[in-house]
């Protein structure tokens, strides 16, 4: 008699993990394309943990991003309008304070594309930097585009992220040593 | 751009709080009765039309996990327009401010002293959420409105027909272009059949003076 609440509870919580769980991509499809940007946090109050770069479709979607050390990307981008709308960082073990900046979301921002053809798309590097503000004001900041690192810099890094770490990935390697190609 | 939102427990009770309460910018109500009206402001007759317009749920508004006095009503479907004595003050500092409902004719008082429109917003998305047991952030974003018009208030005016502000973005929710439409008989027959007979409707439409950011 005691065992049907514990049945429940753990079907419960498989049904609430299985809803966490993002669809994964394709590696196949080929409607489907490469994102991917830099965000410098070495002034900012925080590390860079997450990027959202949203869908602007009216529907209030979009993807988020892998992050590794400042380069965010994502290998499965539908066509449509995207921009970086929000990043941040979750908490930590050592910090339980949750980040969370707007990339300027009044608008288009420096980071806009709009993806009509499957590619690898860049968004661009860019730097935090904090903006001094008086006493008991609201601490404020600006980002910066940057030129360092390169856009080549970055691609080179991701081609080797996609290769170690995703190497079902085929089709979207092989778009970014295209675009390498290219920008030698 | 605005500070990282990582807010503590008590700044957290207290913004919840005095959002609730009604701590937001507070709104004009339309005006019934020209009786209501006295000598230092003005019956402003105008619409505000977005193009394109919002799509269903396009606004994503939740205000908390509760929303007693249905704050994101202030929001939906509605833009909101500040008025200044001086005409370079940042938008969100203006004097006054209404909210309109997006593509109706609005009645709304304007003190006569306030004839600058700074600028404004339509809210496209305001989201608050729980990012740990003890902090909350919101997220976000809006359809900036450009201001720089001045509106033409005489001292002897009750009422003026200010236009239709067409308010033109791009798909990712930047005014490409704000225009100002002539619909004064429209406009004219529902201020007669609201107010009746009487009054005049003075059509005070203003040139538009180099557009510039809501923010700026």
């Amino acid at each position: 008699m005691m065992r049907r609440p514990i049945v429940l509870l753990l079907g419960f919580l498989l049904l609430f993990v299985a809803g966490c769980a993002a669809d994964p991509v394709d590696p196949k499809d080929p409607r489907l394309s490469l994102v991917y940007g830099y965000i410098d946090m070495a002034d900012a109050p925080s590390s860079l943990g997450w990027v959202r770069i949203k869908l602007y479709d009216g529907k209030n979607q979009g993807y988020s991003a892998a992050v590794k050390k400042g380069l965010f990307f994502h290998v499965g981008v539908e066509p449509g309008p995207y921009q970086v709308e929000r990043f941040g960082r979750h908490t930590t073990f050592f910090s339980n304070t949750e980040y969370s900046y707007d990339f300027g979301t009044r608008g288009r921002n420096e980071t806009a594309v709009r993806i009509d053809k499957p590619g690898v798309y860049y968004m661009g590097a860019y730097k935090y930097v904090e903006i001094h503000t008086g006493w008991f004001e609201q601490g404020k900041f600006k980002m910066e585009r940057t030129e360092t690192p390169s856009e080549r810099e970055l691609l080179a890094r991701l081609a080797t992220i996609l290769q170690d770490d995703y190497p079902q990935y085929t089709r979207q390697i092989a778009m970014v040593r295209q675009r390498l190609a290219q920008l030698r | 751009m605005a500070a990282p939102t990582a807010l503590r427990p008590v700044r957290l009770f207290a913004a919840l709080c005095l959002f609730l309460a009604g701590c937001g910018p507070q709104p004009e109500q339309p005006v019934t009765r020209l009786s209501d009206i006295n000598a230092d402001s003005v019956v402003i007759v105008g619409r505000l039309e977005l193009q394109p317009p919002l799509r269903p749920n396009e606004q994503q508004l939740k205000m908390g996990t509760f929303d007693p006095f249905d704050a994101a009503d202030r929001f939906r479907d509605r833009g909101f327009l500040w008025f200044g004595r001086v005409a370079d003050t940042p938008a969100e500092k203006g004097d006054f401010v209404m909210n309109p409902r997006l593509g109706e004719t609005y009645f709304l008082r304007v003190p006569k002293n306030t004839p600058y429109l700074l600028g404004g917003y339509i809210m496209a998305q305001y989201v608050t959420r729980m990012t740990s047991p003890r902090s909350m952030t919101v997220d976000d974003s809006r359809i900036e409105i450009p201001g720089g018009v001045r509106y033409d208030i005489r001292p002897g005016d009750r009422a003026i027909y200010v236009g239709t502000l067409v308010l033109h973005r791009d798909e990712f929710n930047e005014v490409t272009k704000a225009v100002i439409v002539d619909d004064y008989a429209p406009a004219a027959a529902a201020f007669k059949q609201r107010f009746g007979q009487g009054t005049e409707l003075r059509k005070a439409i203003p040139r538009t003076e180099a557009p510039r950011r809501a923010a700026q």
